[in-house]
Parts: structure tokens; sequence; C-alpha cells
């Protein structure tokens, strides 16, 4: 009997604990804030740093643009970056600690896996987030406050199947079965092809790899040399992509090279015993003539010492979106909760009459998904 | 074609390895798991070596020197202390050496992925088929190692000093061997082949990252543990076998998402049909 009464004891203490943890779980957090809080979560260590730190960067640049103009109607903003090393569970933990850090409104994480994860809290809150660089189609649909700043990965595979067919008569394509990325731009480029009646094996050669095999490419390359390929596709990272273009240069299979934006800072990575052109789709051309995209990257490379990449201008783009749209709306309360926020920035967004001319576009437009509408253009790396 | 020459010089690649696991168990009785660790220390003396001097002799020269001089220094630092301690103690040191390793390269040379270029001779055309001159290379050098370590092995005193050790070390000691100087000599050979594996891994794969060693390292081991870990001939055979495997199946494209999951499958197989793997020795425990 006196287990019982204990066991009855524990179960009531518990029950009391968890009413007091659901009761605090409805605290406003940003009933404090004297600044509007813009969160996010990307890689700032391991082996994605490159890009998480550029959209910091651009990020914190944009912030500061911003306060050095008097932010919005006198009211400052910040800018919380969590590390979450391009891994889902960190993205999750990293926006709840955001959460309850005060934040308002988010450009969501660097990645598409970690994006994805940000997302499903983030619908639960009703926070709008505004990705710079998740990629991934299951990003902006898990809802209506998810949209993104760069193009989709189903946009760039169709692009880059139209944009080749142009040109080429056999497309050989290498892809990593291992990661979403790469998959959405394949299987996009796939259904393209199919559209354009393009025959697999025939028109286009298809050969992939995983995670545990990205190192050695020399059965691909050689492969793909032997079908008498003219041109490569390469849908994935540039780390890998430095690798199939060093394997084909090694067998002299200098064929032309095209990719979509994840080979941006391919330049880096090749050395002179690479000579194929190398080109890829992006919406920011650092060395453009753009009279705003100059005024970019001089601050940029004032300030860090090195060039912007894309997701640095990505980066600055979604802040300076949020920060136009609230314009747009008419925010003025700092204490306003985040999901309040999301319900004044969503019509606005969405409207048709909001336009955002920035780094990475003009005329930049988002559909009910949240997708981006602007213009794509290609890069050819130079190589001097 | 291309592909088996490919598969065979990504399994010359592995037996190396394997043989530094192999005659390491074999010897001392423990699983080096910052043997993978090594390679990578070898890729980053090759990647100095080349920015400092630019030229390919003294990479290779450098890496052998520092990898023989490492892991005799991890034995007697890490290692020797703990003869006569439960194996689990020493696999944990190991797996700690790995971990140590790593986060002073990354310390040391940052968390990316640094491009090195190293044997970009070009291709050779053999019978209609194009083969890269590197390919050839590697494929004949570990050849090479191979058969000397063979020789060294059953022809030389040192050698046969380590197949008694490996026999039984008591027995060994009482016959004048020097048991803690056969194994820094079984750790001196094995990291020395671990720097020819990380030029002719760079050979082939032209990067270099903290983390190079983990994949090859693992695979090294399951080459080993196929051909029946402490069999110095199983290696080899192992390694060439995991290799081959490898790259037959990612030049299937149907096949080629499963590469890694038909490799180690493999390795179950194999331990399910001969538990010591293909040339193992079953040894009776007497009682």
């Amino acid at each position: 009997m006196k287990n019982f009464t204990r066991i009855v004891c524990a179960v009531l203490a518990l029950t009391f604990c968890l009413l007091c943890a659901t009761a605090c779980g409805e605290a406003n957090y940003t009933a404090n804030n004297t600044t509007y809080v813009i969160g996010s979560t990307g890689p700032l260590t391991g082996d994605a740093s490159v890009y998480g730190v550029a959209v910091q960067r651009g990020a914190m640049l944009a912030i500061e643009e911003i306060n050095n103009a008097g932010g919005l109607n006198g009211v400052l903003f910040s800018f919380e970056m969590v590390d979450d090393m391009a891994a889902a569970d960190k993205a999750a933990t990293g926006y709840t600690s955001l959460f309850e850090k005060g934040m308002q409104a988010s450009i969501g994480s660097v990645t598409s896996g970690s994006c994805a994860s940000f997302a499903a809290e983030a619908e639960g809150d009703g926070v709008l987030f505004m990705t710079p660089s998740a990629s991934a189609e299951n990003v902006i649909e898990t809802g209506e406050n998810a949209f993104r700043v760069c193009f989709g990965d189903a946009q760039q595979g169709t692009l880059a199947a139209d944009r080749l067919v142009e040109t080429y008569s056999k497309i050989g394509v290498i892809y990593d079965t291992s990661d979403p990325y790469s998959t959405g731009l394949y299987e996009a480029f796939e259904a393209q092809m199919t559209k354009l009646n393009k025959v697999k094996d025939t028109d286009y050669f298809v050969y992939s790899f995983t995670k545990e095999t990205n190192k050695d490419f020399s059965t691909q390359v050689s492969e793909l040399k032997a079908k008498g390929c003219d041109v490569l596709f390469l849908p994935f990272y540039y780390t890998e992509a430095a690798l199939v273009c060093k394997k084909a240069a090694q067998l002299d299979f200098n064929v032309p090279v095209f990719g979509c934006d994840g080979l941006d800072g391919i330049k880096d990575q090749l050395d002179d015993t690479v000579t194929a052109q190398v080109s890829y789709i992006t919406p920011f051309d650092v060395e453009s003539p753009d009279a705003d995209i100059k005024a970019f990257v001089d601050a940029f490379e004032k300030k860090y010492g090195e060039a912007p990449n894309q997701f640095a201008a990505d980066g600055y783009d979604a802040v300076m979106i949020l920060y136009e749209a609230m314009k747009a709306a008419g925010v003025n309360d700092v204490k306003i909760s985040a999901a309040d926020l999301a319900d004044l920035l969503r019509p606005v967004l969405t409207g048709g009459t909001f336009k955002y001319d920035g780094l990475t576009g003009k005329g930049m437009t988002w559909t009910v998904e949240g997708s981006c509408e602007k213009d794509p253009q290609v890069v050819i790396v130079d190589r001097d | 074609m291309n592909t088996l020459i490919n598969g065979l010089c990504l399994g010359g690649i592995y037996a190396l390895i394997a043989l530094g696991y192999t005659m390491v168990y074999g010897i001392a009785k423990m699983l080096n798991f910052a043997h993978g660790d090594i390679i990578m220390v070898g890729a980053y003396a090759v990647y100095t070596t080349l920015a400092l001097t630019g030229h390919t002799v003294p990479a290779v020269i450098v890496a052998v020197i520092v990898c023989t001089l490492l892991g005799v220094l991890t034995e007697r630092v890490a290692y020797r202390p703990l003869r006569g301690a439960s194996p689990l103690a020493v696999l944990i040191t190991a797996i700690g050496v790995s971990y140590l390793l790593q986060s002073v390269s990354q310390l040391i040379f940052g968390a990316g992925t640094i491009p090195v270029s190293i044997g970009n001779w070009g291709t050779l055309e053999l019978m209609g088929i194009s083969i890269s001159i590197s390919s050839l290379l590697t494929l004949g050098l570990c050849v090479v190692i191979m058969v000397g370590l063979s020789l060294f092995i059953t022809r030389t005193k040192a050698g046969t000093a380590m197949l008694a050790v490996s026999e039984d070390r008591a027995a060994a000691s009482l016959m004048g061997i020097n048991v803690n100087g056969i194994i820094t000599l079984t750790f001196a050979i094995g990291s020395a082949l671990a720097a020819c594996a990380s030029v002719f891994y760079l050979m082939q794969i032209p990067a270099v990252s903290p983390t190079l060693g983990a994949m090859p390292g693992i695979k090294a081991f399951t080459a080993a543990v196929i051909g029946g870990i402490g069999s110095i001939p199983g290696a080899m055979v192992g390694g060439i076998l995991l290799g081959v495997i490898e790259k037959v199946c990612s030049s299937i494209p149907v096949l080629a998402p499963y590469t890694t999951a038909i490799e180690f499958g493999l390795l179950i197989l194999i331990l399910m049909v001969r538990p010591t793997g293909l040339m193992g020795k079953t040894r009776r425990e007497k009682v």
C-alpha cells in the first residue's frame, strides 16, 4: 500500500511539472525585445561551414547597413545565428533556443536538410522565414510562412536541361544519390529531358555516387569518356565537382563542365591541370558591373578581406527582403510576436505589388507557395 | 577493362593499408584504429612538402619519414604503457589517438578540403583503351611493395623474428627475441606502408581533408578481416577483392547507390561461411 501511495504522489508531481512546462511554453518571449530580432541557423563549423559563414557575413552586413540608416522607425535590428553544423537535429534545437531568445522573423537555415527541420519547428509557432539558400522542394512545402531567396532545386534542374540541349548532344551526368540537393536537381533534369523527348543512354548518360564514395570518380569519368559525351553536367557541390574536373583532366577528357549554384566556390579548388571550361547557373556574379553589386562587394571585401560568394549575397538579400517587407507592412511595434509579424508580412510578400531588387536578381516576387521568381544567369569560371 | 584497372589500383591502395592493420594485429594483438589517420597525416605531409619544394620525390620521402616516426611515437606513448592491459582499453586508446590526430590536423590546416596536385601525367593508349599513367604506376608500385614485404618477412632475420612473435610471444622472448623492439618495427613498417598508400591515394584523389583517412581506413580494415586478420597474403587478397568490387559496382548505374552496402554485405557473407576470413588460421584454444 505504501508503494501505491508513492506511485500516486510521483504521478501527481510529474503532472504538475508538465503543466508548469506547458504554461512556460506559452510565455511571450518577445516581451523584452528592444530590437527586432532576426534568427538563423547554419553550419559555422564543419565541412559545409563555407556556406554558413558566408550567409552569416552577408546577413551581418545587411543588419549593419539597416542600423546605420536608422533601422525601422528608429528601432534597430539584431541578428542571431546558431551553429547547426548542417545537421537537421541541431537546426531544430537551434530554432528552439532562438525562439526563446525572442526571434521575431527568421532567415531559416542555410542548408536544405537543416532548413526542413527548422521549417517544421517554425510552422508550429507561426514564425515566418526567408531562407537564403535552402533549395530543396520540401523546405517551403511545410507551410504558408516558408519563403526563400534562391532558386528551388527543380527550377535549376529544369533550367539546366533546357540550356544543355541547346548546345550539346551527349550529356554525361553524375549525381549524388545520398544527397537531397543533388537528387532533387537530377530528378528535375531527367523530367525535363523526358519532356524534351531526350532518351536516357542515347542523349544523356547517368552515373552516380554516394557520400561514402564521393572521393574517387575514376569509374564514372572513364565510363562517360568511353560513351563520347561532349559535356559533363555535375549537379552537386564544388568540393566533389573539383575532384571530377581533375580526374577528367587526368584522363585527358577536357569537355566543358556545367553545374548549378552548388559549384559556387569551385574556382579555388581548381589548378592549372584543369583546362576545361567550367560554368554554372547562379543568381549572383561577383564581377557584375551592376552598381548595387559593386557596392556590396566593396563593403564585403573591406569588412572581411575576401570577395563574397553567392551565399553571402543570398544572406544579405534575405535580411533586406525581411526589412523591406516590414517597412511595406508598416510594422511599428518592437515587441510584436513572431506569429503576428508573420500575419503582417505574408500578404505583403505574396501580394503581387511587392517587388525587391536585390543582389541575386531584380524584381523578385514570391508565389503563395514561397518560391522566388527571378531571372537566372550562367557564370563561366574565369581561370586566369 | 578500365574499370578493372581502376579497381585493381584502388585495391592495391586498400591492400597497403590493410597490411598495416593485419601486421599490427598479428604481432601486437591489437586493432590500431588510428591507422587510417596515419594516411591522413601522410597526405598532409605530401601537401606541405609539395607546397614548399614543388617536387614529388622529396614529398614522398618526407611523408614516409613523418609517418614512420608518428607510428613509432604513438606505439611508444599510447600503446606500450598498455601492453598487458585489457584489449578493450587498448582499442579505446586507439580510437582516442585517431580523434587526436584528426583534431590536431584540423587545428593546423583547417577543416576544409585542400586541393593537391600530384601525378598528373596524362594517359597512355594501350590496346585501344586509355589508361591514366598514375593508375599504372600505383598498381605497379603496390605489387613491388607487396612482393618486397613478403620477401622481407620470409627471408630476413627481423622478418622471421616478427613471425615468431606473432606465433607465440612468450616463446619468442625466451628464444632471445626483443619483443618490444619487434613490435616497434612492426608499427614502423605498417606506418611506412600507410605513407606509400597516402601518396597513391593522392594520385587518385587529389585533395586532403582531416577526415581523409576515415573511409579508406574502414575499407582497409574490412579488407583485412575478409582476408583473415593477422594473415599478410590475406590482407593483399582482401584489399584487391574489395577494390575491384567497389569499382565494378560503381560502373553499373543500377548498383552504384548500393556500392558500400554490397561491400559490407560481402564481409558479413564471408564471415558467415569462414569466420576467420579467406586465409585466416583457425586456432584451437587449449584448456
